[in-house]
């Protein structure tokens, strides 16, 4: 019994994705993942392309986000970074 | 054979009266006004042929110009058998918009002289005098009896009847900005309206010519024709040119239930408008500015200087005339008195300003560090909210740097972007090194001599070499960098790949194909990637060579489909490309482009929703007014995006323009206004990138 209700949340957890939204050249590119893979991509995304992450409209660290927060999250989006101009 | 048809009493009868005509007419002895008719014909027509006799108005004598001319078609069997008739045939210019053919059966002398004399009025007066009503009425077929109608039409007191009514066309110099060089054009046209009409002038024209003498523009009342409740006015002016200052007039009609009606009194001065330095282009004047930009009402009212003139005129505000009195052209001398000395106070404080800086900068050779637009400044290095820029290849290096700026800007002007402009393009000029914002920085330029004795030079950034046309930019860049290393890695790439490779490696690149018709023609982008030092074109699952990169980046200038067919067909700019495949990278890049723009639009209604904004229009600050944008409450303060391609931000409600700048521009469409979005909304947490929130 035990082992069949790990095993459906095993699937369970395998069918849960997120949908990262990430500005680009082509519009936005759009990727469904799921949570840990996602979180992988959007480290990546912040460190090397330098993007900046926000999660529901708020402002979010990449490098201390966590899958749960990806997961409870409604809409996650990359944008481009900015800076103060002259 | 031709058979003329007349008979020889027909025409003798004919002849007899024309004669009878140009009798009387040299009997006149009057010269007869020809602007707008030269000559008139005398024509015998039988229903088939047509003698034409010319009479030159300007030579009666001469005997004119005989014609026979055939207009008429051969009458059937069973036509009314044509009848012999002469007439007078008048061709008139400029009664109606085209000409007129008057035909009268006979010419009285002394109604020609006067139907002329008034219709040169109306020509001088660039009045079309036959009104729609009339137009309708004459009968171009008809042989009048007489000019006794058309001399009604074009009578001085009929053409005012007519210019109260409205129903003139066109009322030339009446009510427009066309001015009249001659006093004897505006008095005649004004008497002509109005003979019976009462006429004043002021008491001394010398004094009020003299006045007007002073200033450009300045102006009086000259003479007033008033009749059955209209006032027609001339205004006398100077217009300064090149070419002297010749004295204008102008004609301006009003009724008593107008409001300058009361107002319009010979001897007042005025200041008109003047629209532009071509005074000739017949303008209609708005009613309520007819009198010009400024009235005074006191006819005593001694006229201020040209400055206070001028402070006058930039002062009133509005379409309409304004009524000046004597109490408020006092008023207007103090506050220009007032103003003068403002700015000479002003002019004074920015020179001592401008010593006191001088004062400063000397200060620095001394050690001293001083404060200026809120710089931090000493002899080695400018500090600009945190922001450093230095030199380390010489010693005190910014006393003659800001020497140097003083020469070109005010004392205001001299701020950080002025100073890290300066100090950019100084530094990318020659070796050197110093230190912008948090990163260093070392150029070196390398000369060296090939083996046929050429010189070339190379430039390095760090060590890098960089192309010297983007030293500048890469300078630029600096300050956005937070480490050495992240800096050093971007000089690395620009130099295995230009920074304008880099752009178009993010954006791809554009092109603009224009159609055969206006509304045709349509966009689309080529994205670019680059993999082991080598270009590729990669639409969906296709990668195709690039072998010319320049070329193709070149190319964005044409507009012609042929043409940018012609080039991506071409294998020394992209290999290996058959038209069927350059016809499925059109479509696809134009596919993608489109896809792209609406994609970003998708974004841009997402991103609405999530920060739950509402894009708003005419949003006033202080001094700015955003057409369309939004309004964003950030953590710091309130703020106001544009919705256009700068995507402007603005402190709000001050209007306070905040500079921010996309690190990347990799993005289409609203991307950059979705960055800005979520950027202000959090303004708080990246006030450290974006130092201009601070």
């Amino acid at each position: 019994m035990d082992n069949k209700l790990s095993a459906e949340e095993f699937n369970k957890k395998l069918e849960r994705t997120v949908t990262v939204r990430v500005v680009s050249s082509r519009g936005h590119d759009e990727w469904v993942d799921i949570p840990e893979i996602a979180l992988s991509r959007i480290q990546n995304e912040v460190n090397t392309s330098k993007k900046w992450l926000y999660i529901d409209g708020v402002q979010q660290n990449a490098n201390t986000l966590t899958v749960d927060k990806l997961i409870s999250a409604e809409y996650i989006i990359l944008t481009n970074a900015l800076v103060g101009g002259n | 054979m031709y058979d003329l048809k007349f008979s020889e009493e027909e025409i003798l009868k004919a002849f007899s009266v024309q004669e009878v005509v140009t009798t009387n007419l040299k009997k006149l002895k009057k010269t007869f006004k020809t602007d707008c008719m030269s000559y008139f014909d005398h024509v015998i027509d039988n229903g088939l042929h047509q003698i034409i006799d010319t009479i030159y108005l300007t030579n009666v004598d001469d005997g004119g110009r005989m014609r026979i001319s055939s207009p008429n078609s051969i009458p059937k069997p069973g036509d009314t058998p044509p009848v012999t008739v002469s007439y007078f045939k008048l061709p008139v210019e400029h009664m109606a918009n085209i000409t007129t053919n008057v035909k009268i059966k006979d010419i009285d002398a002394n109604e020609l002289y006067i139907f002329l004399e008034n219709l040169s009025m109306c020509y001088n007066a660039q009045i079309v005098p036959m009104t729609r009503a009339e137009e309708k009425l004459y009968d171009a077929n008809k042989i009048y009896d007489d000019l006794k109608s058309f001399i009604e039409m074009v009578s001085g007191p009929n053409i005012f009847t007519k210019l109260k009514n409205k129903t003139l066309l066109r009322s030339g110099y009446i009510n427009t900005n066309n001015a009249l060089d001659e006093k004897r054009n505006a008095v005649d046209i004004a008497s002509w309206l109005m003979p019976t009409g009462k006429v004043t002038t002021p008491a001394d024209n010398a004094s009020l010519n003299k006045k007007i003498e002073k200033y450009d523009g300045l102006g009086y009342i000259e003479t007033v024709y008033e009749e059955d409740n209209h006032r027609l006015g001339i205004i006398k002016y100077t217009s300064k040119s090149y070419y002297g200052t010749p004295r204008l007039r102008k004609l301006v009609l009003l009724n008593h239930a107008d409001a300058l009606f009361n107002y319009m009194d010979a001897g007042k001065l005025v200041i008109i408008n003047k629209h532009s330095s071509y005074e000739h282009n017949g303008t209609t004047i708005i009613k309520s500015a007819l009198l010009g930009k400024i009235l005074f009402t006191d006819e005593s009212t001694v006229m201020p200087e040209s400055r206070v003139l001028d402070y006058m005129v930039e002062h009133v505000t509005g379409t309409d005339t304004h009524m000046l009195d004597d109490s408020q052209v006092k008023l207007f001398v103090k506050k220009c008195v007032e103003s003068d000395l403002r700015k000479k106070s002003e002019e004074m404080e920015k020179t001592i300003l401008s010593k006191k800086l001088k004062e400063k900068i000397s200060s620095l050779n001394s050690g001293k560090e001083i404060l200026l637009n809120n710089m931090n400044i000493s002899n080695n290095q400018i500090i600009y909210e945190k922001q450093v820029l230095k030199r380390t290849d010489s010693a005190r290096w910014v006393p003659s740097f800001l020497n140097d700026l003083i020469h070109y800007y005010s004392f205001d002007d001299i701020n950080f972007d002025a100073v890290f402009n300066k100090f950019i393009s100084e530094c990318s000029a020659t070796n050197s090194s110093g230190i912008i914002g948090d990163v260093a920085f070392k150029i070196i330029y390398k000369e060296l001599t090939n083996k046929i004795n050429i010189i070339n030079t190379t430039t390095y950034v760090n060590g890098k070499r960089i192309n010297k046309i983007e030293i500048q930019d890469c300078l630029r860049r600096a300050i956005c960098y937070t480490n050495q290393k992240d800096f050093d890695e971007f000089l690395e790439n620009v130099s295995t790949c230009s920074l304008k490779f880099h752009r178009y490696l993010q954006t791809g690149v554009e092109y603009e194909v224009h159609g055969l018709r206006h509304t045709e023609g349509f966009h689309f982008k080529l994205p670019l990637e680059r993999k082991k030092n080598i270009m590729y074109i990669v639409l969906g699952e296709h990668e195709y060579k690039v072998k010319n990169t320049n070329r193709l980046i070149d190319m964005q200038r044409s507009r012609d489909l042929g043409e940018i067919m012609e080039l991506l067909l071409n294998d020394k700019v992209i290999e290996g490309l058959n038209i069927a495949d350059a016809k499925d990278v059109l479509k696809l890049a134009k596919f993608e482009y489109q896809d792209a723009i609406l994609k970003s639009e998708k974004l841009l209604n997402e991103t609405e929703k999530t920060l739950k904004l509402i894009k708003q229009h005419d949003i006033k600050m202080n001094e700015t007014v955003v057409k369309e944008g939004y309004i964003i409450n950030g953590k710091m303060r309130q703020y106001v995006v544009a919705n256009t391609d700068k995507c402007e931000v603005y402190e709000y409600p001050s209007g306070r323009y905040i500079c921010i700048v996309d690190k990347s521009t990799s993005q289409v469409g609203k991307d950059r206004l979705i960055n800005r979005l979520y950027a202000l909304v959090n303004d708080r947490a990246l006030a450290q990138d974006i130092h201009t929130l601070k």
